[in-house]
């Protein structure tokens, strides 16, 4: 076709039953205005090197899959395209802070317990039954929670998040977004549950408002608001727990 | 399940690696700036305190060149400071609303800049009139 | 090889194996649940599932139309005692969701809100905005973090099915990242793994939905039923297939061909007036609706881009405020991936394979042919959607369905017997048979026969379909059989997250995954719902072929095809009326 160019992609490579440190590889991908970054990984996969290993699954950028830095950017590779980058390079690189278990493959296993830890479910009370019926929630009330039940847990915030990189405890901002996700929720009644995890030094005072992690979130959840509208919660908090053992010693 | 052998990468230079992350530690630097400053009207006040002598060495000191230089970058490092802080605000609040639509963050942020303007002259006029 | 031993493995992260495993975890939280997925959880492909959920809540529906709408939306082909079974644990399980937090749209009083989809008599599809499969997913991802007895093996591939003397006895995985092997041994487990809309080019599904779970039941004896009733769903963006939900023409969207005109009501799902109506025009069944396409494309009166032709599927008359709080998705998928503003421009739409609506034959709780193994959501074939779904369905089903599996497995892994001894052995055979395809340094390339076989399956078995092309892709798909046995040549042979190496075992499944759909397709002679025939086969024929089909494996031979009846209650086959006035 007359519309196809070339382009070079240049990929991250590490194996962990070879390598001792990753290095960078080259390689020449024909591409159509229409194709993805990842496409052009898969373009890869296909006809030039078999080895080439990355994650992706639904294309259409909700899977959460296909995260990795593009030029230093945190991207889903799915919705960027190869002719934004024509005719300069394409660097594609593992999801920063991360381990990397293989090329562009890293352990998101950090970020899947960290999720557990912040009770990201609801915590009804009183407990209902199906015969019960739905609980009422206005659309109003749902617009607390609709934006960071958003997520789609790609982990570009972690990457973007320089604390996480720094404080590996920090349990970052999609975890602290899903615990805001559920407190803000009119259905639940958890917070004080949650607060404890989120009150500490790895919840939201881990976060110092870099606030590159709303910048990257392509699904528009704000984690930096999330975590920080919790703050004076928490502060809160500390207070009332100051105030209460004080009493505890008085009396 | 303990054959992987992951490659940990170093946070050496982190802040090379975007910009967003240079104006992050800069705003974070103003506040060392600010800090100093504070220090410097408390000094001030000390020597108010302390006599008229010591209050004239202090005058001299700011209204020295180096002195002057240093107000006018606290001024920058004030200005700096207060624009990011207000430009995060919106992310320090509930999500304000306007009948069903949630107000913008971009509006929080300019309604919260033109408070702040407003401050600041009404401030400069008090204190013109106090002095005069 | 690292041994475990759980009372139910789940294989499947999707909506239906989550669902499973809480409900195991519900019904007995003494028993060891583990959850096998070969992706994370959340990158299952519930996640792109965007419409809704069926569930009758609306004052003005009942259980009744629920079942009336499905068993002739299958074009009589579903088993009418599971039917009716689903449709009253639906709307349970739509409010189970609600409470474990499912953000269901509402109304402005805050109560449920639902909306048409395809065939339906009332509204019925509980949704979250264009979002309803993701936050389906999620919830019951999120949900699922509850329950300590819940342990999951993330990123651990299927490989095989431990199955002696017709009774499962444990799962052989693999750890992704290290590539080590796993056996689960187990009294029960619960296939859970998705569809096999892969084994076509144009198809909305993610990169696994590879059909492998089918293709291990089938080799462990199940069959497979129903394989022939593909659904294409008609709107999807041209080339890429990514899902344009039938939502969004719920929502009031029309169908226009190159000409500007509403051309549904020349296929039989007319007149356009008064609109919107149920169960007509745009708002008639899927297979109707892609079949009608096929027609208008074979006319010329389709509009040709640069991906394929297509037809225009017309929103700006919902305008913007309504695009953005009912199909936010919609509008970034369009202005994203097809550059194009459905506020202001209508968006191009083809259709492409959404669903396979046949699978692991299984009971209404999910039970199959091997003793502990039971199937759920997509891979498993109920009996709920006869020849052709109803969109809004399939997520019912994995809830339905999941559930009843994930409580059945349980029980026999209380009440079954005890897992006999040996199963290392028949494990250890199966390990090294399939890191045997590690080996091979000659052959083809894996891209070169997964291209093949997907353009073999779009030429011969799309959506209409004659003898002659059906039997061209029964002989290439046994000619691409051969090859691969012949040997695939692999760049990678390391055992840490080879992923050319799974995908080589995806590609042997869904091979036979699709040698089943083309040759179930060339035995019936007849044309139901998905099932369109040109070549003399264009009528239903409920003499010779009101039955499932059957497909059984025949080892290195093509499936032979079976027919057994299908069990009807209340509901004689009748024709299948849409459009028509209001």
């Amino acid at each position: 076709m007359s519309d196809t160019r070339t382009i070079v992609l240049e990929c991250l490579r590490y194996h962990p039953e070879r390598d001792e440190a990753p290095y960078h590889q080259r390689f020449e991908v024909p591409f159509t205005p229409e194709m993805s970054v990842l496409e052009g990984l898969q373009y890869i996969k296909d006809h030039l090197d078999g080895s080439l290993t990355f994650r992706w699954s639904c294309r259409m950028a909700v899977c959460g899959n296909c995260g990795c830095m593009v030029n230093g950017e945190p991207v889903l590779s799915c919705q960027v395209f190869l002719r934004d980058y024509h005719p300069g390079c394409v660097r594609v690189e593992p999801l920063d802070h991360f381990p990397i278990q293989r090329d562009l493959a890293v352990d998101p296993s950090d970020f899947l317990d960290k999720l557990a830890q912040v009770a990201p479910y609801l915590i009804p009370d009183p407990v209902r039954t199906p015969e019960d019926g739905p609980h009422r929630q206005t659309p109003q009330q749902m617009q607390d929670y609709l934006d960071t039940s958003a997520c789609i847990n790609c982990l570009l915030c972690y990457a973007a998040c320089p604390q996480y990189g720094l404080k590996a405890d920090f349990l970052g901002p999609a975890a602290l977004a899903l615990a805001h996700r559920y407190n803000a929720d009119s259905r639940d009644a958890g917070r004080a549950r949650r607060m404890e995890v989120m009150n500490s030094d790895a919840g939201v005072w881990g976060c110092t408002l870099v606030g590159r992690c709303s910048e990257v979130c392509p699904k528009g959840v704000d984690p930096a608001g999330a975590i920080n509208r919790n703050k004076p919660a928490a502060a809160l908090d500390t207070l009332r727990r100051l105030l209460q053992s004080g009493r505890t010693c008085t009396s | 399940m303990t054959s992987t052998r992951p490659y940990i990468r170093s946070m050496k230079g982190w802040w090379r690696r975007h910009p967003a992350y240079r104006w992050y530690l800069l705003r974070e630097a103003t506040s060392v700036v600010i800090g100093l400053y504070a220090l410097c009207l408390l000094w001030g006040m000390t020597a108010l305190l302390l006599g008229p002598g010591a209050h004239d060495v202090w005058r001299a000191c700011v209204q020295s060149l180096p002195g002057r230089v240093f107000q006018l970058l606290a001024l920058a490092a004030f200005a700096w400071h207060a624009w990011t802080w207000l430009r995060l605000l919106p992310l320090t609040l509930a999500p304000l609303r306007l009948g069903r639509h949630r107000i913008s963050q971009t509006r929080v942020h300019r309604a919260a800049l033109g408070a702040w303007a407003l401050t600041s002259v009404a401030l400069l006029v008090a204190a013109a009139g106090g002095l005069r | 090889m690292q041994t475990i031993d759980a009372d139910v493995v789940v294989i499947g992260g999707g909506g239906a194996g989550l669902r499973a495993a809480i409900a195991a975890a519900e019904a007995d939280p003494d028993a060891a649940v583990a959850l096998v997925s070969k992706v994370v959880p959340t990158r299952s492909h519930t996640v792109a599932a965007e419409g809704g959920a069926a569930g009758v809540i609306h004052p003005e529906d009942h259980p009744d139309k629920h079942f009336d709408d499905t068993v002739s939306g299958g074009d009589w082909l579903c088993e009418q005692d599971v039917v009716e079974w689903f449709v009253g644990r639906c709307t349970p399980e739509m409010t189970q969701m609600e409470h474990w937090g499912c953000p269901w749209s509402r109304r402005p009083d805050g109560e449920i809100n639902v909306r048409y989809f395809g065939g339906m008599k009332s509204p019925r599809s509980w949704f979250a905005a264009d979002r309803t499969g993701f936050h389906m997913l999620h919830t019951l991802f999120q949900t699922s973090l509850k329950y300590p007895s819940i342990r999951r093996f993330d990123e651990c591939f299927c490989m095989d099915l431990l199955v002696e003397d017709g009774r499962l006895r444990g799962v052989l995985a693999v750890h992704v990242p290290s590539g080590d092997s796993l056996l689960l041994r187990c009294r029960a487990a619960v296939l859970a793994t998705g569809g096999a809309g892969r084994v076509y080019r144009q198809n909305t599904n993610a990169g696994i939905v590879t059909g492998e779970g089918m293709g291990m039941a089938l080799a462990c004896g199940t069959g497979l039923r129903d394989m022939e009733f593909v659904q294409w769903h008609p709107t999807t963006l041209p080339g890429s297939g990514l899902l344009i939900t039938e939502g969004a023409r719920g929502e009031g969207g029309i169908l226009l061909n190159r000409h500007g005109r509403r051309y549904l009501q020349d296929h039989g799902l007319g007149p356009v007036d008064p609109w919107p109506r149920p169960r007509a025009m745009e708002l008639g069944p899927r297979d109707r609706v892609s079949q009608a396409f096929w027609h208008e494309d074979r006319a010329g009166r389709t509009v040709p881009t640069p991906q394929g032709t297509a037809v225009h599927l017309d929103l700006r008359h919902l305008g913007r405020e309504t695009l953005e709080e009912r199909l936010p998705q919609i509008l970034h998928l369009a202005r994203t991936f097809a550059a194009v503003d459905p506020v202001e421009a209508p968006i191009p739409v083809r259709p492409a394979v959404h669903y396979t609506m046949g699978g692991v034959p299984t009971d209404r709780h999910g039970a199959t042919a091997v003793e502990g193994l039971y199937a759920a959501g997509e891979c498993a074939s109920t009996g709920l959607h006869g020849a052709n779904r109803l969109g809004s369905n399939s997520l019912a089903e994995l809830l339905v369905f999941g559930r009843a599996a994930g409580e059945a497995a349980v029980a026999h892994a209380r009440n079954g017997p005890a897992p006999a001894p040996g199963v290392e052995r028949q494990a250890e055979a199966a390990r090294r048979r399939w890191h045997a395809l590690l080996e091979p340094h000659h052959g083809e390339r894996l891209a070169t026969l997964r291209d093949a076989m997907q353009a073999a399956m779009e030429e011969g078995v799309g959506i209409v379909r004659e003898a002659e092309g059906m039997a061209r892709t029964c002989e290439t798909l046994a000619d691409l059989r051969a090859r691969y046995r012949r040997g695939v040549r692999l760049d990678d042979t390391g055992r840490a997250f080879n992923t050319e190496w799974l995908a080589t075992l995806e590609l042997g499944h869904a091979l036979k995954v699709a040698q089943a759909i083309a040759h179930a397709a060339l035995a019936r002679r007849e044309s139901r719902g998905a099932h369109l025939r040109s070549d003399g086969y264009d009528r239903r024929d409920d003499e010779g072929f009101l039955c499932h089909s059957l497909a059984w494996d025949q080892g290195e031979e093509p499936p032979r095809i079976d027919h057994t009846p299908v069990t009807l209650t209340r509901s004689a086959p009748g024709e299948r009326v849409y459009g028509g006035p209001a």
